[in-house]
């Protein structure tokens, strides 16, 4: 009969070993599967590369502007931050964990979308910003969001408990060698799009209407946001990106309480806000994935009339009214 | 303080140590301290509504000893009961009721003012620990049980930080005698206690928490979903309940266990039972003998005739849906399991005993028990009366105008169900149905296993770990 201290000092030790193993297999995988993505965010978050203009938004940001368009029109180094699923939340701690190592952008770009001021869970996908916790903001937002977050290099494993089923998925994805670029072989400055595929009938289908339910605390981070660009000098213009034929704000029961409020916003502030969903090309389905998603050849269309528009804006010395005449 | 929330990492361990530090007589005292820091850590202010059924429960079962007039001694016994209902009527009975009359008034066309809501939150486990409290003054009133005359170890009694918010319901002559036995380290115990935490925690982290995934997506509108997707997501529902409860019994026995204490069994194999009493005689057992022993037996029992057993079937169950919420819903799983009570007492009036396929039997059961009982949780599970019916209508109309989906895929929806969920989640509840199987439910067989113990331990701590739901969730009984 071992003494039971022992026995719990042994199962408590195996399991440890396995409880390393596993998560260090796990991490690998990630790491393989979402290479790009790890190099997307250690560009914004780590890297100290000066941008003129920085693309914040979802993956209707990410998947829609191709910064290699903006800035040959508008001889910019622009960079495309835009992540998947992010919200309100999310841009701003991006934003603020951007401006931790890199100089502040002149021109930050905005894309809102009605779910960008849904907070359901505050950070879409906290595993993916696990291993960038030497930013300070992305380890204080983690932590204050209920993630365990800054242990120490040899208590790595414990970031196991930020993995979602989803994670553990790709992580074996990447154990088979696999990568994560399932719908695009086109990457530059953060921008991921497809160069093939088209929105299909099926994503044309009705839907009945749901509610986003705008989150109480979803305007604190648009006015930091604000307040950010105020105090840095930084130009502060919004958008929304093209959707096909209107299909995705019908979507959302509450879609005109969300545009309400950013034309609020807009009005408050002076800031430009380029509403870009009844463009033409908005009922070309050659130039959708879906309903909510440009396709490659819609992106780059996209970013040529939002690069012209760009370029007039930088033109126009009359925006965002806290700016000073002749600050940039 | 969820059990399953990094705080109770840092409580648990510093709680038991500290507990065996000090010398027995400030032992209670670091207990109830502990506790009222545990359950302070949801809505401090409630602690004020635990100290007043406290209060009332403690002077009545006095006063109640001390008396020898029969009819002051039960006047004192239904002031016990008006103190510990009327807390429940107030914080979780009360806009139920409103929403009933308001709702009465308007079918009724009658043009008067809606009556107001109180919108009060309702105190985390209020039924559990009302119901304990009663427990007590029951007891001393029927004479089963002194008074304690220690304040302080009678509201430990109710306060008991393992088993406060969702139980076991104990009862005081189990329970307070070990407040005041001297509890030496054992370091059995320990090893007894952290194994059941860690079973209770592997169900609620792996399986529960995973499973809640699907059920959530399905059960926020029913009436958009596939039939077997309505099926698949009642069955999920089924094991969910299950692991979520039952894990937060064994972590409550188990965390008690490492300081030498021992509560009562509140699970035993539920899903294995044969028929609709033995579940009943394996599932949330602390409550069911609750409402046996005081409702029950209150009423007649069996000893009134088969019409009033049968009446009092269906009001015991009744109520004790009542006791898990203020919603028709609850009411409607209690007749319906009522219904299940008498149908199964006509089958044994009528039946002819015989030795004959027993295990065939058994099976046929227990597969009849399992399906009847997860039916029943339709309504246990949906927002209201009306969705559990349109649930219905879908799963036994086969009616539905879209596709079956086994997983979700979409991540926007917050509620990610991939294969891979599908799959740990499948493999998890065959493992945990097959561990249940084989080992009693306190798993002492394995202290004589050391080898088959540490293999044990060291798989489930480190399934836990690898494929544990550690976002915040919190315990579906704690609503009750």
């Amino acid at each position: 009969m071992i003494n039971p201290i022992y026995r719990i000092l042994i199962f408590v030790t195996i399991a440890l070993v396995i409880c390393m193993s596993g998560s260090g297999l796990i991490d690998k995988g990630i790491h393989t599967y979402h290479e790009q993505r790890i190099e997307w965010l250690t560009e914004i978050l780590e890297k100290k590369t000066a941008y003129d203009v920085l693309f914040l938004g979802s993956s209707r940001t990410h998947n829609a502007i191709n910064p290699h368009v903006i800035d040959s029109i508008c001889s910019t180094n622009s960079y495309n931050a835009g992540m998947n699923g992010a919200n309100i939340f999310e841009f701003s701690m991006l934003l603020d964990a951007y401006l931790e190592n890199h100089p502040p952008p002149a021109y930050l770009v905005l894309t809102l979308d009605v779910p960008s001021f849904s907070l359901p869970q505050k950070i879409f996908t906290p595993s993916q910003y696990i291993i960038f916790t030497d930013n300070p903001v992305i380890r204080r937002s983690l932590s204050d969001n209920g993630y365990l977050s800054g242990f120490p290099e040899s208590f790595s494993f414990l970031r196991m408990t930020c993995y979602d089923d989803k994670d553990k998925q790709d992580a074996i994805e990447g154990l088979n060698h696999q990568r994560h670029l399932y719908f695009s072989w086109y990457s530059y400055k953060g921008f991921l799009s497809d160069t093939l595929q088209v929105s299909s009938p099926a994503d044309s289908a009705e839907h009945t209407p749901i509610l986003m339910n705008v989150s109480s605390g979803s305007l604190d981070y648009l006015h930091h946001i604000i307040k950010t660009c105020r105090e840095l000098g930084i130009r502060l213009i919004f958008t929304y990106a093209p959707e096909y034929k209107s299909l995705r704000q019908l979507r959302y029961s509450d879609s005109k309480q969300v545009f309400r409020l950013i034309y609020d916003t807009v009005r408050a502030n002076n800031i430009p806000y380029l509403r870009h969903d009844s463009l033409s090309i908005c009922t070309d389905p050659s130039l959708f994935r879906d309903v909510s998603h440009l396709n490659r050849k819609g992106a780059d269309t996209y970013s040529i009339i939002l690069a012209t528009k760009l370029r007039e804006i930088m033109n126009d010395s009359n925006i965002n009214h806290w700016l000073r005449p002749g600050l940039r | 303080m969820l059990f399953n929330s990094p705080g109770f990492l840092l409580f648990f361990p510093v709680v038991t140590l500290i507990y065996f530090l000090l010398p027995h007589r400030y032992r209670w005292l670091h207990l109830l301290l502990a506790s009222c820091v545990f359950y302070m850590s949801f809505v401090p202010a409630y602690i004020l509504i635990l100290a007043a059924i406290i209060v009332i429960d403690y002077t009545a079962a006095l006063l109640i000893k001390k008396s020898v007039d029969i009819r002051y001694r039960r006047r004192l016994l239904y002031a016990s009961f008006v103190g510990n209902i009327g807390v429940l009527a107030v914080f979780k009975y009360f806009d139920f009721f409103i929403q009933n009359i308001n709702s009465f008034l308007s079918s009724l066309h009658i043009p008067v003012q809606h009556l107001p809501y109180l919108h009060l939150i309702l105190p985390i486990g209020l039924s559990f620990h009302t119901f304990q409290a009663m427990s007590y003054t029951i007891e001393v009133y029927k004479g089963n049980q002194e008074p304690e005359r220690h304040f302080g170890i009678y509201a430990l009694y109710v306060m008991f930080y393992p088993q406060l918010v969702a139980g076991p319901i104990e009862r005081p002559q189990r329970l307070l005698p070990q407040f005041r036995v001297v509890h030496h380290f054992s370091s059995l115990n320990l090893l007894e206690g952290l194994r059941l935490m860690l079973w209770g925690f592997f169900k609620k982290l792996v399986i529960a928490d995973r499973l809640a995934f699907y059920v959530n997506i399905i059960f926020s509108n029913v009436g958009h979903y596939h039939y077997l997707n309505l099926l698949e997501a009642l069955l999920f529902f089924s094991i969910q309940i299950y692991c979520d409860f039952s894990g937060y019994s064994d972590i409550a026995v188990g965390a008690a266990r490492t300081m030498g204490f021992s509560l009562s069994l509140n699970f035993n194999r539920p899903y294995y039972a044969t028929n609709i009493r033995e579940f009943w005689q394996r599932w949330h057992i602390s409550l069911a003998t609750w409402f046996r022993d005081y409702i029950y037996f209150s009423l007649g029992g069996n000893k009134k005739g088969t019409a009033r057993l049968y009446m009092n079937i269906v009001i015991v169950f009744a109520l004790s849906g009542l006791w898990h919420g203020a919603n028709w819903t609850f009411v409607a799983w209690g007749l319906l399991h009522s219904a299940y009570f008498l149908i199964y007492l006509l089958i044994l009036r009528h039946k002819k005993q015989s030795a004959r396929f027993n295990s065939l039997k058994n099976l046929v059961g227990m597969i009849i028990t399992f399906s009847a009982v997860t039916l029943s949780w339709i309504f246990f599970r949906a927002e209201n009366i009306d969705d559990s019916l349109l649930l219905i209508r879908q799963i036994f109309t086969r009616y539905s105008g879209f596709p079956f989906q086994l997983v979700f895929n979409d991540k926007i929806t917050m509620s990610y169900f991939g294969i891979g969920t599908l799959w740990i989640a499948g493999i998890a509840t065959v493992l945990m149905l097959a561990v249940e199987r084989i080992f009693p439910p306190d798993f002492s067989m394995l202290n004589k296993k050391p080898a088959l113990d540490i293999a044990f331990c060291s798989v489930i701590l480190s399934l836990i770990f690898l494929f544990g739901v550690f976002h915040k969730t919190s315990f579906i009984y704690f609503q009750f």
